[in-house]
């Protein structure tokens, strides 16, 4: 493996590979072009002016074809194995070298068909998914070598895995692996049985008798034959059905044997950081799946398995894009499994156990799709009555279709449900079958809803998440209740608050979700700010500077001077916090004397006592209320009620409405709900009318705008600011903002939600 | 304001709703910029639906103004959705993710967290430069499934989103896992 001086050498396959290559060459020739034979027409066509010398004869060609072209690639491989990864040169006239590296190595494949095992070599294969060939692959290397790989390749994701689990390598068995599950042979006929492969071997069958008969029709023995057949079947109905349950026989008995074939003797190992499995007798594989790795777990059981009891469970990892893996090798499945079995879920997914019961999804689900069926079907009706002949006739088979159709909507409803399990989501579905999804809400990608017209109407939203294993739906939930799992699934991935629960308090870094600002400068401002405050002036002078150069070229003048700005920490970034009246958002015109500056967050986090984001919780707290201020009892009034008693002077005749109100809410309400609520224990933002501007800063976020606010003001109002960056649009309910206050509790005094150093003419600092 | 001793109990509820972030609506060339293109689409059309029945061809359209009429009324109706598409669209950033609500009949609302996303692009077409708009396209990882297209940010905000969102990427990626 390595040459005297340490390098790694490029080695090649070892001559017997070549078989290998024959014979996935034929495989891959006869399924791509299979179509040629089998389509429509094609098969007869063919049957009728290709005797069986022809055939023979394309056939020796086909295998020719592809012996050379086997020797070709088998004469250009290479491959060398280096500490973290395996380099593979391969390709007839495109050169291409791939490189795996052992860390991004998601499954180790090791297979030994039965002609390699004379001479006792494997096909070794990584699984890299996110590259941009998703799998390398050495047909035919010896075994020692083959498994030294594999070693390498999992003790460096062990120690990869080091950091990401720590708590599951500390539970690494050291009295070697852990048998997981065997699963007897009986199991694995059930599971041939209940497959897919049933009806691929109905279809086949069906195909190739047709083709027979069609080519040999003329044959007198066979003409005899179905002669025999079509007195017997004449006469009554014992022989049909007797024919019929041998063929069913015939097909069950060969699809489970076929994977029985497959799966031979399966055992499913537990390593630790690591699940390997094997199997097969014929073609022996060996599949080593790392934990970590696992991002969801499936579990399926086919209308013909629930008869049989028998499932089959697959570990979801990252789906691969390569669309040239056409094995199927890329799921790990482990097949028949008993419902008593189904506790490996545990094993394999931290914590995942089936749950009792589910949660249902809305009947509005059932409800559409019947109305719409019903429509569609007395439409259909309509037109197939007034059909001069035979239209009465089919009433009876309409109706019975109708009822069936109904009761299939209606059962397909009912398997749907859903379960949150810690950070497990469950999802069940299935019509005739089962299909249980579990997966980790840390590893979702994007949570989407989605909303038709009709669930708008009733409430309803259709929940996707997006995951690295690909999508997973639920339709019509409530809308509060698919909101709240999108939350759930967000802040899992976000990993944010990881002390959440344990402490009770809310994490500083929640403060910005809800306080945008309008100018993205001014963010970046907190941004920085906030590099700074953890410690990271490289990220902040990045930011400053962008800002910088951002507000240079877009802000033309600054009527307001740079000094009030030195007392921050962060006076490195320049005065954009404030910038009164270049913006139709900006919260001050240069009249007003106390302009609340932008940006007080940074501010008040520099005050944040040690090991609380108290300050900031109140900020979050404040955000709700500022939206809060929007609420229903305050649309309607004219805007001028609104205005503070010293306040600012609405710029250029736009009103602003800076509600100094707070909203009680603990809720996170929708943006055209109530925000309010009674009754909220101490640490709610609570309502206090008047109270205000005395502190002047009111809130740093003159956020962006929000329909929902802008909606209930009259239009003048919403017509921004001429020039900015923003659109026309300001919502007078980004002033609302403002100002607000936030009372932590009764006892505690009440705190700006800007800052506490009081208006910014006088404090500076905030 | 010192609440280091006060430990406020948080519920569930307390979780940050993406809900409550309001939307910045898309910049004001997107609307000008999106009624030009279906409109010379569908301009195009309706003067195809206009000539085609008069043209010695053998088909069976009737002459007159019905086929134009259609053809311009579901224009109409392309344009309006068009118009209220570019109404209803909106985005926003929060601190660890993305949120980007989209559509007119049928709505979605996205929301992408940083630490998913592997990279960002920024496009603009022709026309779109013209009237200093971008798009900003996320890729994830796992396929396109999860990849989320931003439409109608004017392009100082756009350089800006994306600066920022490769700064997060660079920070959220460090603690998670690297997929």
């Amino acid at each position: 493996m390595h040459s005297e001086d340490g390098e790694p050498v490029w080695q090649r396959l070892a001559p017997p590979a070549l078989a290998f290559r024959v014979v996935t060459g034929v495989q891959r020739f006869v399924r791509e072009n299979l179509f040629l034979f089998a389509g429509a027409g094609a098969g007869a066509a063919f049957s009728d002016w290709m005797g069986p010398r022809e055939l023979m004869l394309v056939g020796l060609v086909v295998v020719l074809g592809v012996l050379v072209t086997a020797l070709v690639q088998h004469r250009r491989f290479r491959f060398r194995l280096e500490d973290d990864a395996v380099r593979v040169r391969q390709g007839l006239f495109q050169r291409t070298e791939l490189r795996a590296q052992f860390d991004r190595v998601q499954n180790v494949r090791l297979s030994q068909p039965f002609y390699f095992r004379p001479f006792d070599l494997v096909r070794f294969s990584l699984e890299t998914p996110g590259a941009a060939t998703a799998e390398v692959e050495l047909p035919g290397i010896p075994r020692p070598l083959a498994e030294t790989m594999r070693d390498r390749v999992l003790a460096q994701l062990q120690s990869g895995d080091g950091e990401e689990a720590g708590a599951e390598t500390d539970e690494a068995p050291t009295s070697g692996p852990l048998i997981l599950m065997r699963v007897p042979t009986a199991a694995l006929l059930r599971h041939g049985m209940s497959s897919n492969q049933l009806w691929i071997l109905a279809a086949a069958l069906f195909y190739v008798l047709d083709l027979i008969l069609r080519r040999y029709e003329t044959e007198p023995a066979v003409e005899s034959a179905v002669a025999w057949l079509r007195d017997q079947t004449a006469g009554g109905w014992l022989l049909p059905s007797v024919l019929a349950l041998a063929v069913v026989g015939f097909l069950f008995a060969t699809s489970g044997l076929l994977a029985l074939v497959r799966f031979r003797d399966y055992r499913l190992l537990d390593h630790g950081d690591r699940v390997v499995a094997h199997f097969g007798r014929v073609d022996r594989q060996e599949r080593t799946l790392r934990r970590a790795r696992i991002t969801g777990l499936s579990l399926r059981q086919s209308p013909v398995g629930r008869l049989l009891d028998c499932w089959q469970l697959t570990a979801r990892q990252t789906r691969s894009e390569d669309p040239g893996q056409v094995d199927g090798g890329s799921t790990f499945l482990v097949p028949g499994l008993r419902w008593r079995d189904l506790e490996l879920t545990a094993a394999l997914l931290r914590d995942a156990r089936i749950p009792q019961r589910m949660t249902a999804i809305d009947a509005g689900f059932r409800r559409i799709l019947q109305q719409r069926l019903v429509l569609v079907w007395l439409l259909l009706m309509i037109a197939v009555v007034s059909t001069p002949d035979r239209g009465a006739d089919l009433w009876m088979p309409m109706g019975v279709l109708l009822v069936a159709a109904l009761a299939l909507i209606h059962l397909r409803w009912r398997h749907w449900g859903w379960h949150l399990d810690g950070k497990l989501l469950w999802v069940r579905r299935g019509l005739f079958g089962r299909r249980f999804e579990a997966i980790e809400l840390e590893r979702v990608q994007q949570a989407s809803l989605l909303e038709s017209p009709w669930q708008r109407r009733h409430g309803l939203r259709t929940l996707e998440l997006i995951l690295p294993q690909g999508a997973l739906t639920i339709p019509y939930l409530p809308a509060e209740t698919a909101a709240g799992l999108a939350n759930r699934a967000l802040q899992a991935a976000e990993r944010l608050a990881p002390g959440t629960a344990a402490t009770g308090r809310p994490v500083c870094s929640e403060v910005t979700a809800t306080c945008r600002r309008d100018r993205l400068s001014s963010w970046l401002l907190f941004a920085a700010g906030e590099a700074v405050a953890k410690g990271r002036p490289a990220a902040a002078g990045a930011a400053s500077a962008a800002m910088d150069d951002a507000e240079s070229r877009s802000w033309a003048s600054s009527s307001r001077p740079r000094a009030d700005q030195e007392s921050l920490p962060q006076a490195s970034f320049g005065g954009a916090g404030r910038r009164p009246g270049r913006s139709s958002r900006g919260c001050c015109s240069p009249a007003a004397p106390d302009c609340p500056p932008r940006i007080s967050i940074p501010e008040t986090r520099r005050s944040r006592p040690a090991g609380g984001c108290s300050t900031t919780w109140t900020q979050r707290c404040a955000v709700r209320e500022c939206q809060g201020c929007r609420s229903a009892a305050h649309r309607g009034l004219p805007l001028a009620a609104h205005l503070p008693a010293a306040g600012l002077v609405p710029d250029g005749g736009r009103r602003r409405s800076p509600v100094p109100e707070l909203a009680r809410s603990s809720v996170p309400a929708r943006r055209r709900g109530s925000w309010l609520r009674a009754g909220q224990s101490s640490g709610r933002c609570e309502r206090t009318p008047g109270a205000t501007l005395a502190a002047g800063s009111g809130s740093p976020w003159s956020a962006g705008r929000d329909r929902a606010g802008t909606r209930s003001l009259p239009r003048a109002a919403r017509r921004g600011a001429p020039g900015g960056l923003g659109g026309p649009r300001t919502a007078a309910g980004e002033r609302d903002r403002r100002r607000c206050l936030c009372r932590l509790d009764a006892g505690g005094g009440a705190l700006s939600a800007g800052a506490p150093g009081g208006p910014a003419a006088g404090g500076g600092a905030a | 304001m010192n609440d280091a001793a006060r430990n406020p109990e948080i519920d569930v509820d307390g979780l940050p709703d993406y809900r409550a972030v309001p939307l910045h609506p898309v910049a004001p060339g997107y609307l000008p910029c999106a009624l030009l293109g279906s409109g010379a689409f569908w301009l195009a059309a309706s003067l195809v639906a206009l000539v085609l029945p008069h043209m010695p061809l053998e088909t069976d359209l009737p002459r007159g103004p019905v086929p134009f009429l259609v053809v311009a009324g579901v224009g109409v109706l392309f344009l309006v959705r068009t118009w209220l598409d570019a109404r209803l669209r909106g985005w926003a950033v929060r601190e660890h993710d993305l949120i980007y609500r989209s559509g007119v009949l049928w709505r979605r609302t996205t929301i992408l967290p940083f630490a998913r996303i592997q990279h960002v692009e920024s496009v603009s077409g022709p026309l779109e430069r013209r009237v200093g708009l971008m798009r900003l396209k996320c890729f994830t990882a796992g396929g396109s499934g999860g990849d989320l297209v931003i439409l109608g940010l004017d392009a100082e905000r756009a350089r800006r989103v994306r600066a920022h969102l490769l700064g997060r990427i660079g920070d959220d990626a460090d603690g998670s896992d690297a997929l």
